[in-house]
């Protein structure tokens, strides 16, 4: 019931949304969610044909949070330093949080680029 | 889209840190909940197909067993639309392919098979394989656009849960759907399908009721995480919605746990890169323009009250059921409709497992399967068959170092 591919939008014509899993190849979607919110670059649920979902990666952030949170309350029961397991969440994560400071950037400029 | 990927994936995935104290989590409230409770066992339901697909793909289960969590059992629920889509409307798709009408289908629902053979076809495969024209699809778009084409009566099996239901009504409201294809809306709800669920195992009062439930995270991003509050105040558990991912699950028991372990029930979401509380109001419009509520039949199980989409009467001239004159089935027609031994309506309710069944990687296998929960990617039946459990998923985690 939830089966759906990741998929980058590459432009968006006449209420139909064309997407690429990631092989290269286009094809056509139903925009199932509002179409105001997207534009061409962004990262989407495919499900059966429909966009159901834009993909929020500085959400990630929120992720790590709760892991951290998860971690305190761990080390706290156990004796140990709570604020040093939320670290240790911190820089597992760091490459991933760059990553995603990376790709908003590039969509940054190639959205300056298109105007 | 690679680096975007890349990081989800590293997120969820590959961070065994964070497996690591998601784990040693679980493991931590499972231990207060037997010091509290003793031999109690906490079911968690996971509702949607995919989610058990991520639990037996990756082995969750025997890192719970792994980890000494005895008390804590995963159970998978009903959400897979081909093992609860009624026998009686495969066999009507069955009877229009070999009267000479182009059905649309997906590759899932070409394979199951039917409990009456029509003219000496069990499936839609088998109709094809009689000369009936049966066309895979992907999306109701593909229909659409190769229906344009061939301008030849043709029909659109719709089965589906929320997620689907709005790609249905953006079609027909934008005016894409041309005369000749005709939609047999056969979606389901899924909030419904789980207070009945919950119900069920509730009812049998010789087993554990169940402690929380993770719910299916795509199709809250459609209905919202606010659709769960009433199955979290109703019957007093911890429901998270959760991404597909191994770390997700994870995160999403221990959130359950924790929640059990302090008394509370609220609705969490885990996956917030694709689900707000609110859900997507514009789908959720677009869903109450072009269906109506309905009670609605499940396989083996049978009518759930307020469970299914039909399409409401101003856009009858998309429907199948008027255009063809298929009478739709009603609570008085609709009998019993699984196989013989088949036990894919307890397995959907939780009520049993695939290793329960008799006919289980016996008669029943992903190549010639006899009940619809052994067909679908989202089954459990073919899901247990493909990816078993235990032995390589434990080798892998202690190469990688989670134990």
């Amino acid at each position: 019931m939830c089966w759906a591919v990741p998929s980058v939008v590459t432009k968006i014509e006449g209420g139909i949304a064309w997407v690429d899993p990631g092989d290269g190849v286009e094809r056509p979607a139903i925009l199932g969610i509002e179409e105001s919110e997207l534009q061409p670059g962004d990262l989407v649920m495919v499900h059966a044909g429909v966009i159901i979902a834009k993909v929020d990666l500085s959400t990630l952030r929120e992720s790590m949070e709760m892991w951290k949170q998860m971690a305190r309350e761990l080390a706290a029961s156990t004796g140990e330093d709570p604020e040093a397991a939320a670290k240790m969440i911190e820089e597992e994560m760091w490459r991933v949080l760059k990553i995603v400071e990376e790709t908003k950037a590039g969509k940054r400029r190639a959205v300056r680029e298109l105007a | 889209m690679r680096r975007e990927m890349e990081a989800i994936e590293m997120a969820f995935r590959r961070k065994t840190v964070v497996t690591t104290t998601l784990l040693r989590s679980i493991e931590k409230y499972s231990q207060e909940l037997r010091e509290k409770d003793g031999d109690y066992v906490y079911k968690i339901m996971d509702f949607c197909g995919t989610h058990e697909w991520t639990i037996v793909h990756f082995g969750l289960r025997s890192l719970l067993e792994k980890i000494g969590a005895r008390n804590v059992e995963l159970i998978a629920g009903p959400g897979c639309p081909v093992c609860v889509t009624p026998s009686y409307y495969i066999e009507q798709s069955i009877k229009l392919a070999l009267e000479g009408v182009v059905v649309y289908t997906y590759g899932d629902v070409f394979k199951v098979p039917a409990l009456r053979p029509v003219k000496g076809a069990r499936s839609l495969a088998e109709a094809k394989a009689l000369g009936g024209d049966v066309r895979i699809v992907h999306s109701f778009l593909h229909a659409v656009i190769d229906a344009r084409r061939h301008n030849k009566d043709s029909l659109f099996v719709g089965i589906g849960f929320e997620t689907v239901a709005p790609g249905y009504s953006e079609a027909i409201l934008k005016g894409l759907v041309p005369n000749n294809l005709k939609l047999m809306s056969l979606v389901k709800l899924t909030p419904p399908a789980m207070f009945y669920t919950l119900e069920v195992v509730r009812e049998k009062p010789t087993d554990y009721p169940i402690s929380g439930v993770i719910a299916p995270g795509h199709v809250s991003t459609i209905v919202g995480g606010k659709a769960w509050r009433p199955v979290a105040e109703q019957f007093q558990i911890p429901v998270v919605v959760a991404g597909f991912e191994p770390n997700d699950v994870l995160m999403a028991i221990a959130e359950i746990l924790r929640q059990r372990a302090r008394g509370e029930y609220k609705v969490v979401i885990e996956y917030t890169r694709a689900v707000t509380w609110e859900g997507d109001l514009k789908a959720q419009s677009s869903i109450r323009t072009v269906f109506e509520t309905v009670d609605s039949a499940w396989r083996g199980i049978g009518y759930i009250p307020k469970s299914g989409l039909a399409l409401r009467e101003e856009f009858r001239k998309y429907d199948a059921f008027a255009y063809f004159g298929i009478p739709d089935l009603t609570p008085e027609t609709w009998r019993y409709d699984l196989p013989a031994n088949c036990r894919c309506a307890e397995v959907n309710l939780g009520k049993a497992k695939p290793t329960d069944c008799p006919l289980f990687m016996k008669a029943c296998t992903p190549d010639r399967p006899i009940g619809p929960c052994m067909v679908s990617v989202e089954g459990t039946c073919a899901i247990w068959a493909r990816f078993g459990g235990g032995g390589l998923a434990e080798e892998i985690a202690k190469a990688i170092g989670v134990f």
